[in-house]
């Protein structure tokens, strides 16, 4: 390539530089000019209007970083002399609003935050927070909680009845996120400024409710004030929470709001639980500040904790968990959890209409090897809906790999030679577990004469795809694998939301089953009052679910976490009726690593 | 412009230039393995991803597996193989469909000129307007993944180039004597372009269009790597590459060697362009010639 | 300059003559994917009213035509919709992102240059002998090497096996938290000067030199082969002029002026190489969590997050266009001779 000399080379060079300086001035004027607008309300306002692809019921903005509300260098003690513990976190956080919150933020929300309960689902035991006892009435339609004297919100007001009944129905009136949970409640009064009790419309687990993991914290009366609102469900007021303010009574508070790079919360000295000495959730050696770092990448997490840049990794590539084991800086921490991989079937869209093409496709599934390869062994293999060490988890629910009675069946059906169609699988894209999965699924499915084109899709689009068969089952895909976890402990949770045919959200497999729909609405009905009449009855109904196979069980998670050697009790600060949260204010951080 | 004899001096060129002639036999290698492939493997099952193997996974490399295994037990040097053919196939496609809508532009552009042409050639600049490999991501993105889609993405993306190429060719031959000649004799137009411009402008390109070959496997790579391209298990290189990524700290070789395979695949087909390129260039080849080469 | 002028208004009507062709590809992009926007837009537990309001809210019901106009209407407006990811504005996330890939990206072409024009020279002045077929064939190899596969065996290498550099993100962040740092135009290397933050100043750079590195290897193979064509022409001429005149001038002399015009290839072939190092920098922004728009476009892709996708798209390809008419422009404005 001949290249002119002289008099263009040189302007050639004049100009570029020009036009990279006026370029870098331009950019660098417009970052400048981001990064100050700090009103998340115009931002908001102009996309609920005209955005083509926000969900209401996820956050309506999340704001541009903005410089920290009170900078954690103001207290007395320089911040080397605080103990800090950083946790990675695989996702970005969401909204910052606890009403309306349903996703990634309870990472935070559940320090900075309370409920009236928490529930440890391992032991089956209730934690006193907000409250410190409850009563039932007989029929399981009056429920009393008895508050603590001492609790106050970070703001400085005290917690009272008044307090909670504002929270809890500013959350019932939004109507969004985790808000169905209390469904039940007809009336909350508050007879005296301790006791809150709560009318239900008919019996139902009040208590696991109020300790559900998303749509029960309480925060403050005074935040319409601080917003300067008309009242609680003003817009304003969940735009001064978006913006990075909070005002709850847990035991940090909420000092930077970054939700894309980091969460840093400082202690709350005030915190009723730093005092009582024998309070199972609290330790004397907690962190002063926990920030929570957005590192979206497995293997950057795992090179994170081993050189100590960060205290506590989310997740690290299972593949690498054997050699992190061995590392006498590290300590690896499993944990149970309630969060379960399915796979929803078309039961709609024929030849899947065909039970027996269902049950066939069942035996035609290598579970065990899926955990093998997807979780790297660390996974139990699915039996049931309901996730192992969930009460209402029963044992006797799997399937057998078993190719020669899949034929047997499939020849049953009348498809001797295999399906005549391929079928298409859906499953989200960059989650690897499900990318393992479901090509696993495929190899297997082909043994037995079943084409299966798998396509990773995003959340968004898969979920559209599928809520559009519905209307025209045909339009849907045929398989789709998807997560589920719990809001709050109860197998109603999984089986109404999944399988009966009012929850048109998430019965995915457009399954519609009076008989199943009655038995598990009894059995929630006496979850409050008769625990072994319901125990009885949420089997009967995943016999229902097990014999139609309307989708298929695949494995229940085993939460891996890998932590630098010091922090101690990490296990105790994972609790798996909340996932992600670790609850810094259980660990003792020892001095070095 | 070009001749049989010229073809033959740029031959003795390269085989001259050690350098050249690795990149000859890189070239060569490449597509008899790509055409063998399939029917040499080995373990044909895990190459082309329908088997796999739970007892052997991760295993490093070794003789009975060159190299290694990876997260499902598939052997990888079958893989690397099988995405030899893979690779063949993107690469012949790509340039291939490129010049299939390219060269029909371009000619009829440059021939006719006028009005025409200069729309044409507005088209395709609008085209190249586009950084190079966006066009293709987006087309990629938006098809959805797939071995046709990707060739598809990539072949709309390249073939404004080969558009112009052609273009500037036919422009500076058509106005040579003997096309003149052609047009007082009375041949008709089509006539002319095919049998007399065509020829003549086509050579350089198809020799450019060959070379390109390599850059059409990178990025092809490129957009698997990305999760536009192929979908797994497709033994392709880039998605081989990407499949690795995860496990990179426990089983490097998952996604070193499909890496290494397109190093020198693509490093052969650039060796040979750049000697053919030098062959080309006018000044050197005279000197050559009076050398008596 | 009346010449100027109408070519300055001549570029800029090909420029939005471009962004409008962009735009029209992804409206087709948007309108050819499975999703549907009013559900999403609604919400899981809407009624079927809300649906049939969100699609009048989104203009679905509408002929073709006029969704095309309210879709451009909201690119002009600053409407980008809201990334299914993120659930931030798009227009904001790669607004944001933009000035963190910039930073890589001219740290690579330095880098490029610094490394690759010498090795050019040296190569011409060597031509023919060992040095110049090693470094021909090492700018070959750069040229044939995948981004992404270098960055993952870089990564590996020096961030883990080594433990030489970090191997990820762009910045300490406990150190921003403890010396205070607070961006101000988004270009790190610049704010942390500006501040006097020395600490945060290295503790970038030492992120940036792995990601830059495995970055500017395409346009340093390039530069440097470009830089060595144009020393060898230039050297041809000036050897065989000065043998015809007065015998050999002074080495320092045929140099200097072979270096003045080697400017030229530098530039030449960064702007050649400018297309690919911005995919380049899809790639290596993944794999060293560098949370530019390289990372933001790859994350999306990989997400199949259409709203980001095509935000992504549409601001590649104004900048990408931008950058060459305004260095056109610029070079039409300094050198007259330029045809219009």
């Amino acid at each position: 390539m001949f290249i002119p000399l002289h008099r263009k080379g040189i302007s050639k060079t004049v100009a570029a530089v020009i036009a990279i300086v006026v370029i870098i001035g331009v950019i660098a004027a417009a970052a400048y000019y981001i990064g100050q607008r700090s009103a998340p309300s115009t931002t908001t306002s102009t996309m609920s209007s005209s955005s083509t692809t926000s969900a209401s019921s996820s956050s309506t903005s999340s704001t541009s970083p903005t410089s920290p509300i009170t900078s954690p260098t103001s207290s007395t003690t320089k911040p080397s002399e605080k103990s800090v513990v950083v946790y990675a976190s695989l996702s970005e956080m969401t909204t910052a609003d606890p009403s309306t919150e349903f996703s990634n933020s309870i990472l935070w929300m559940c320090l900075v935050y309370e409920p009236l309960l928490w529930y440890d689902p391992v032991h089956d035991k209730i934690i006193p927070a907000l409250a410190t006892s409850y009563e039932v009435s007989k029929n399981g339609t009056v429920w009393t909680f008895h508050l603590r004297h001492d609790a106050k919100f970070h703001d400085g007001t005290p917690v009272t009845a008044q307090a909670v009944k504002f929270a809890l129905e500013r959350t019932i009136k939004l109507g969004q996120g985790a808000a169905f949970i209390w469904d039940p409640v007809k009336e909350i009064k508050t007879p005296d400024e301790y006791t809150v009790v709560f009318i239900l419309k008919y019996p139902a687990p009040l208590d696991k409710i109020a300790a559900s993991s998303y749509g029960a914290w309480i925060f403050s009366p005074k935040v319409v004030e601080l917003a300067g609102a008309k009242d609680a469900t003003d817009k304003k007021v969940a735009d001064w929470f978006n913006a990075g303010h909070d005002d709850g009574s847990g035991p940090y508070k909420l000092v930077k709001w970054d939700p894309q790079n980091e969460i840093v919360l400082e202690k709350f000295k005030d915190w009723w639980g730093w005092r009582l000495a024998d309070y199972p959730m609290k330790s004397d050696s907690a962190p002063d500040v926990f920030i929570i770092k957005i590192v979206k990448d497995a293997v950057t997490q795992e090179r994170m904790v081993q050189s100590g840049d960060i205290d506590i990794a989310e997740y690290v590539p299972l593949e690498d968990v054997q050699t992190l084991e061995k590392n006498p800086n590290l300590q690896v921490v499993m944990s149970p959890s309630f969060q379960n991989l399915l796979m929803f079937i078309n039961t709609r869209k024929p030849p899947l209409d065909n039970v027996l093409v269902r049950r066939a496709i069942a035996h035609a599934i290598p579970y065990e090897d899926i955990v093998t390869v997807a979780r790297n062994g660390f996974a139990k293999v699915a039996s049931g809906p309901i996730p192992h060490g969930m009460w209402g988890h029963f044992d006797n629910l799997t399937y057998t790999y078993d190719l020669t009675l899949a034929k047997e069946l499939l020849t049953k059906a009348g498809y001797p030679n295999g399906l005549p169609r391929p079928l298409l699988l859906t499953y989200t894209a960059g989650d690897i577990y499900e990318q393992r999965t479901a090509e696993l699924i495929k190899a297997s499915l082909a043994k037995i004469g079943i084409t299966v084109n798998i396509r990773p899709m995003s959340w968004q689009e898969q979920w559209s795809l599928a809520q559009s068969g519905w209307n025209n089952s045909k339009a849907a895909q045929d398989l789709f694998i998807m997560y589920w976890w719990p809001t709050y402990i109860t197998p109603f949770d999984f089986l109404y939301n999944m399988f009966d045919n009012e929850s048109k959200s998430f019965d995915l497999c457009y399954y519609a089953n009076p008989k199943f729909n009655k038995l598990i609405e009894e059995a929630h009905y006496y979850e409050g009052i008769d625990k072994a009449k319901s125990l009885r009855l949420y089997y009967e109904a995943q016999k229902i679910l097990y014999d139609d196979v309307p989708a298929i069980p695949l494995w229940d998670m085993v939460d891996i976490r890998v932590a630098r050697a010091n922090i101690g009790n990490l296990q105790t600060a994972i609790n798996p009726a909340y996932p992600t949260v670790i609850f810094a204010q259980v660990l003792h951080v020892k001095a070095g690593g | 412009m070009s001749s049989p004899s010229e073809l033959r001096i740029m031959f003795r060129m390269i085989r001259r230039n050690p350098v050249s002639m690795l990149g000859l036999i890189i070239v060569v290698a490449f597509v008899v393995v790509g055409l063998v492939a399939p029917y040499v493997l080995t373990r044909p099952d895990e190459a082309w991803g329908i088997a796999y193997n739970v007892k052997d996974r991760f295993l490093p490399p070794s003789l009975q597996h060159p190299f290694g295994t990876d997260e499902y037990g598939r052997d990888m040097f079958n893989r690397v193989l099988l995405g030899t053919r893979f690779s063949l196939m993107i690469a012949v496609g790509v340039v291939g469909l490129a010049l299939l809508i390219g060269i029909p532009v371009g000619l009829v552009a440059g021939y006719v000129g006028g009005k025409v042409g200069t729309a044409l050639m507005r088209i395709t600049d609008m085209f190249l307007a586009f950084p190079p490999l966006l066009l293709a991501i987006a087309l990629a993105a938006t098809l959805g993944r797939g071995l046709t889609n990707t060739i598809v993405a990539l072949a709309i993306s390249w073939w404004p180039w080969y558009a112009r190429l052609i273009f500037v060719q036919v422009n500076s031959i058509k106005n040579l004597p003997y096309v003149d000649a052609a047009r007082v004799m009375g041949l008709r137009s089509v006539t002319i372009m095919f049998k007399h411009i065509l020829p003549n402008a086509l050579t350089p390109i198809t020799v450019q269009a060959a070379l390109d070959m390599g850059s059409a496997i990178l990025e092809a790579a490129g957009l698997s790597f990305l999760g536009v391209g192929v979908p797994p298990p497709t033994p392709e290189w880039g998605l081989l590459v990407s499949m690795g990524w995860q496990s990179i700290n426990r089983a490097w070789w998952i996604s070193f060697f499909p890496g290494l395979a397109i190093v020198i695949t693509v490093l052969g087909f650039n060796l040979l362009a750049d000697a053919v390129r030098e062959a080309m260039d006018p000044r050197l080849r005279k000197a050559l010639i009076m050398k008596g080469v | 300059m009346p010449v100027s002028k109408e070519y300055i208004v001549k570029r800029v009507t090909l420029l939005i003559l471009v962004v409008f062709g962009v735009l029209i590809i992804t409206f087709v992009i948007t309108r050819l994917i499975p999703a549907h926007p009013e559900l999403l837009w609604a919400g899981p537990h809407a009624t079927m009213e809300q649906i049939e309001r969100a699609r009048k809210e989104l203009h679905l019901n509408d002929p073709i035509h006029v969704q095309l106009y309210y879709y451009l209407l909201n690119f002009v407006r600053g409407d980008w919709g809201v990334s299914w990811r993120t659930r931030s504005p798009v227009l904001h996330d790669v607004l944001s992102a933009l000035p963190t890939t910039l930073e890589l990206v001219i740290v690579a072409f330095i880098i490029a240059v610094i490394i690759g024009m010498p090795l050019g020279v040296y190569a011409a002045l060597r031509r023919d002998r060992l040095a110049d077929h090693i470094i021909r064939i090492l700018t070959v190899l750069g040229a044939s090497v995948p981004v992404f596969w270098l960055a993952l065996i870089v990564q590996l290498v020096f961030g883990s096996w080594l433990h030489v550099l970090p191997a990820a993100k762009r910045v300490d962040e406990m150190l921003v938290l403890r010396t205070g740092f607070h961006p101000i135009t988004g270009f790190y290397l610049l704010d942390s000067l500006i501040e006097g933050n020395i600490p945060v100043f290295l503790d970038v750079l030492r992120h940036m030199i792995l990601p830059a590195i495995v970055l500017s290897l395409y346009p340093l193979s390039l530069c440097a082969r470009m830089t060595r064509a144009l020393m060898v022409e230039v050297l041809n001429e000036q050897y065989i002029r000065a043998a015809r005149a007065w015998g050999l001038p002074g080495k320092l002399v045929t140099f200097k002026y072979a270096l003045k015009n080697a400017i030229a290839p530098v530039i030449a072939s960064l702007g050649l190489s400018f297309g690919y190092t911005i995919i380049g920098a899809f790639m290596v922004e993944l794999i060293f969590v560098w949370p530019g728009i390289g990372f933001y476009a790859a994350m999306s892709l990989l997400s199949f997050d259409y709203p980001a996708i095509v935000g992504v798209i549409v601001i590649v390809a104004i900048f990408y266009s931008v950058i060459n008419m305004v260095v056109d422009i610029i070079h039409a404005i300094i050198d007259p001779r330029v045809r219009l």
